[in-house]
């Protein structure tokens, strides 16, 4: 082997070999308490979840297909499924397809029915 | 004592003798595997005890399939591999101003014993890739055989000997664009 260019402190290989025999008197009993720690941890983790998680979730399911959520957002039932209702028919590409009927009779406010005259669309009947 | 029998002082259920065989027979050597890659004494220190007691906490599952030199130097070398990472770790986030070449860190190192050609040598090698540099000091410096280091890289001799190849030309060629 060659030598590196570099040195040690004086006597320190002497007391490494002490400092380093020690080390198997310590690691395991620290690793022992470790896992230990982080067992009962789990098992805490585990039994709050039990106790607490079941009950939110109740909660929730209450909240979402329940009267809860009726009774905090202030409208009866029908209101709030003609509004999802209504919201998830309007197109987004053109939300003005929605108000138009094709039923009904549109003019223009004019001298020419033809539409040539105001831009004002004029519905009637509705 | 040698390796086979410290294993058998190990299975015979005499742990901690074991490893004291272990420390008495390798803690030098493993220094100055570990010193070549450590900046400082006091890094290669911390090194050298955490894989002691990597060495102690695994040696129950060391079944005696590979050799034991080889076994202790391929935990020594993770050691020294994580070691590099995290220097380069936190050399990416130190600020450019307070960053310090390697060449000023060997210079206030009151342990470098070295002249000048040593230092650009030793400033070169820093330089390489982690694995290669490991090749490349454990056959240079340490002068193992290739079988040797292929056993604790867990590598082929033929990409090792490609590894030390790379590894001299680019130190060659940093000396001598230094020069």
């Amino acid at each position: 082997m060659k030598k590196l260019p570099y040195d040690v402190p004086d006597g320190y290989f002497g007391s490494l070999q002490g400092r380093l025999a020690s080390v198997c008197g310590d690691r395991p009993v620290r690793n022992r308490v470790l896992y230990a720690g982080v067992a009962a941890c789990l098992a805490i983790a585990v039994v709050c979840g039990f106790l607490f998680g079941g009950g939110n979730r109740a909660a929730d399911a209450d909240y979402l297909y329940g009267d809860g959520g009726l009774a905090v957002s202030g409208l009866s039932a029908d209101e709030v499924y003609e509004e999802f209702l209504y919201s998830d028919l309007i197109p987004e590409t053109d939300p003005d397809l929605f108000f138009y009927d094709e039923s009904a009779e549109y003019y223009t406010d004019g001298t020419d029915e033809a539409g040539a005259g105001n831009d004002t669309l004029m519905i009637d009947d509705l | 004592m040698n390796d086979s029998e410290i294993y058998a002082l190990y299975v015979s259920g005499d742990c901690e003798k074991a490893f004291n065989e272990i420390v008495k027979k390798y803690s030098e050597r493993l220094y100055w595997h570990i010193r070549s890659f450590a900046c400082s004494h006091q890094d290669a220190d911390d090194i050298l005890q955490d894989t002691f007691v990597k060495i102690w906490n695994a040696l129950p599952s060391f079944r005696g399939e590979a050799r034991l030199f080889t076994w202790i130097w391929r935990i020594a070398t993770n050691q020294v591999l994580n070691h590099i990472r995290h220097e380069r770790l936190r050399n990416f986030l130190t600020p450019v101003s307070e960053a310090r070449p390697y060449l000023e860190t060997l210079e206030a190192d009151p342990y470098f014993n070295g002249d000048d050609a040593q230092k650009r040598l030793l400033a070169a090698i820093e330089k390489l890739p982690p694995k290669q540099r490991m090749v490349f000091v454990m056959r240079y410096f340490e002068e193992l055989e290739y079988k040797d280091i292929s056993e604790i890289m867990h590598s082929s001799v033929g990409s090792l000997k490609a590894s030390y190849h790379h590894a001299y030309m680019k130190i060659k060629k940093e000396i001598s664009g230094d020069s």
